[in-house]
């Protein structure tokens, strides 16, 4: 609605018109006279600030303890199927099931698996049937190479109460029948799956059927002593009672100990603070043009860096990297990098002015271009630093080798060719008669290829592994089109600092 | 949500009826403090401070006046407090000769005639904007303009007179106003 704005009566109209006027507040004020009012209201975004950062302190310790151990890949040769290989020695089972029905031998059939971590014994666990060779844990466990001895079966304990010596006692708490030797019942307690992932070391292979309860491993000891010869199945279950988490400590003490094999996959996660530069090169514009290239203020493209004054400066290069190990001591490397490199030009400002650039057109002619500048490459009153930068993405393929290795420490030379996109840039570049420094973006490659050299000491910490050395990255195509006569090449010297698991 | 309710609530400190009352005035309430303010974050800061001011003090607030009014002037108020803590402020009240506006001259596109008009008391210098706001639109004497801004009460007529004779100029600049003629009444717009 329109207001008449009345002269006579100017205060009221201006109040009028005044009054009329309303803005909406953005958010921010409201939430800010919230927070003023109500304080405590900040506890709850506060609160759970806390349990995230104590949730993700938690997760450290939790994916590093001592569950996560390694198996190395068992042998073909060494993996048997009971009831292949040896239908009378194949088990039958009758034990009961949690509903208390029978299960009958057929309907599970036993199979071979070959286990190469914990994590795919535990998916085998979940998934189907571990059938270990009675008579080979037997041959073991009386040898005492699984570190159980007759002294620790003899306090076999149920999840509920301890059961002293008798092995019908014994075999009764665990639901296996003695008289019987096709019914073998055992159950296996998280300590246990210890002891079963070492005999998985010792190339034993294991069927896994979830239908039946081990319940502890000097059960599992005591009846592979009593029933030498014969299949016995086995659930690693999740739930571990005080006596099963002693029984851990005594088997853990007993036990050989595990070593970690190598894992033929590596994450490295890493940065490399770096000092970078560059170079020039190019060819004489007498090549193109004989007129340009006599002439006394023209620098010739291979002299440009001997024409500006310019500075390394530091940058940086983060990235994951991913190392297949293909073959001894080799290893295929990819992954991807992000780096930011570049150098400073010691300039001066100047009144802005035009400059010649000679480009190269699509019959190779050179041929001038006019741009505006601001600054000169000269010693000037005022001096300005320009930066020439360069933001890049690039993805790695190369490969690295072991030059050396004890068992604490490696030592690792790698190469590899990086394709790149330059996601962001700023380059200056000096005109034809190098008096002035001039800014195109429609210059700048926006793909390249980037060569990298390095070497690497890794070493083990108290959690994670330390790879640490020096790198040269060096940018093998020009920062700017083919049209500029100048090629310019950055360089990056850097100290890598990585980790991994 | 009804006046009282909302202002019970206030009372209680309930976040529900302090965003009710904020959710009504705020648009209002960030107009005047606009017209105060260098630009509207200034504003809004202005505003933000105000309103907290007006929650805090929501128990002196005597059922016989206008709620809005109330708020309005502890929001004008803050708005002055706000200006006075600068420094530059205190030195334009003083200023008798105030710079044109030429410089400042930019174009009002606003399709709304009140906002047209606020934008050109905007233009003003903040003296003068002051002392036309406090007048002309809050309604305060000179006298209390005075002892508000802490100056003449004359420097404040002064301020006025020269204010608005600076502000006709801006509204006819932006053909609000049309150049009066004698004993005719000026109809703005088109």
């Amino acid at each position: 609605m329109e207001i008449k704005f009345d002269m006579d009566n100017f205060e009221h109209s201006l109040k009028q018109h005044a009054d009329e006027f309303s803005m909406i507040p953005s958010k921010r004020v409201w939430n800010g006279v919230y927070n003023s009012l109500h304080p405590g209201s900040k506890w709850p975004s506060l609160a759970m600030i806390l349990i995230f950062l104590l949730t993700l302190l938690g997760i450290g310790p939790l994916n590093n303890s001592s569950k996560n151990i390694a198996i190395t890949s068992i042998p073909d040769n060494t993996q048997r199927s009971i009831t292949e290989e040896n239908e009378n020695n194949a088990f039958s089972m009758n034990a009961p099931q949690k509903n208390g029905e029978s299960f009958s031998k057929n309907s599970s059939p036993a199979k071979v698996v070959a286990l190469n971590s914990t994590e795919t014994i535990r998916k085998e666990v979940k998934e189907g049937l571990i059938t270990i060779p009675l008579s080979k844990l037997a041959e073991i466990t009386s040898e005492g190479k699984a570190g159980l001895n007759k002294s620790k079966i003899e306090n076999v304990s149920n999840q509920k109460e301890k059961v002293k010596e008798s092995p019908d006692k014994i075999a009764g708490s665990i639901g296996v029948d003695m008289q019987d030797n096709k019914k073998d019942l055992i159950s296996v307690s998280k300590a246990s799956a210890l002891e079963v992932e070492n005999l998985l070391q010792n190339n034993y292979t294991f069927n896994l059927k979830d239908h039946f309860n081990l319940e502890d491993h000097r059960s599992l000891a005591f009846l592979l002593r009593s029933n030498p010869g014969k299949p016995v199945l086995i659930q690693i279950e999740e739930s571990q009672t005080e006596s099963e988490r002693n029984d851990q400590t005594v088997l853990e003490q007993s036990a050989k100990p595990v070593i970690k094999p190598t894992s033929k996959t590596t994450w490295i996660f890493f940065a490399t603070p770096s000092v970078s530069t560059t170079y020039f090169t190019g060819e004489d514009y007498e090549k193109h043009n004989a007129a340009i290239n006599s002439s006394p203020l023209v620098v010739n493209p291979n002299q440009v860096g001997n024409s500006m004054r310019f500075n390394a400066r530091l940058g940086l290069n983060v990235g994951a990297e991913f190392n297949y190990a293909f073959a001894n001591g080799w290893e295929i490397v990819t992954g991807t990098q992000i780096s930011y490199s570049g150098y400073n030009i010691l300039a001066h400002k100047v009144h802005p002015t035009f400059s010649n650039l000679y480009l190269k057109d699509e019959g190779n002619a050179m041929v001038p271009h006019k741009y505006i500048t601001y600054y000169g490459s000269g010693l000037g009153l005022d001096e300005v630093v320009l930066h020439n930068n360069s933001l890049q993405l690039s993805v790695p393929v190369g490969i690295k080798h072991s030059v050396w290795k004890n068992n604490n420490m490696e030592i690792k030379i790698g190469t590899s060719v990086q394709p790149s996109v330059l996601l962001k840039g700023q380059a200056y570049i000096l005109s034809t008669d190098g008096r002035n420094y001039i800014t195109d973006d429609e210059l700048t490659r926006t793909v390249n290829v980037i060569g990298e050299f390095n070497s690497s000491i890794s070493f083990q910490g108290d959690k994670i592994k330390w790879h640490i050395g020096p790198v040269v990255r060096y940018q093998a195509l020009s920062s700017y089109k083919k049209n500029y006569p100048v090629n310019e090449h950055l360089i990056d010297y850097g100290i890598r600092i990585g980790i991994s698991k | 949500m009804t006046e009282e309710k909302m202002l019970q609530g206030c009372l209680e400190n309930l976040a529900v009826a302090q965003e009710a009352m904020y959710s009504r005035f705020s648009p209002r309430m960030l107009g005047v403090c606009y017209r105060y303010a260098k630009n509207k974050e200034d504003a809004e800061d202005m505003l933000q401070e105000g309103f907290i001011k007006v929650y805090s003090q929501i128990h002196q607030f005597r059922n016989t006046g206008a709620l809005e009014g109330w708020i309005r002037r502890i929001i004008v108020h803050t708005c002055i407090n706000v200006l006075k803590k600068n420094k530059k402020f205190s030195d334009s009240v003083d200023l008798i000769h105030a710079s044109g506006v030429g410089s400042n001259e930019y174009n009002i596109s606003s399709i709304m005639q009140a906002k047209q008009v606020v934008e050109c008391i905007r233009l003003l210098p903040i003296g003068y904007r002051t002392v036309l706001n406090l007048y002309a639109i809050e309604g305060f004497s000179h006298k209390e303009i005075g002892l508000i801004l802490d100056i003449a009460e004359s420097t404040s007529r002064s301020q006025y007179t020269r204010a608005r004779a600076l502000l006709e100029e801006i509204l006819i600049k932006k053909k609000i106003l049309q150049k009066p003629r004698e004993n005719v009444r000026m109809v703005s717009g088109s």
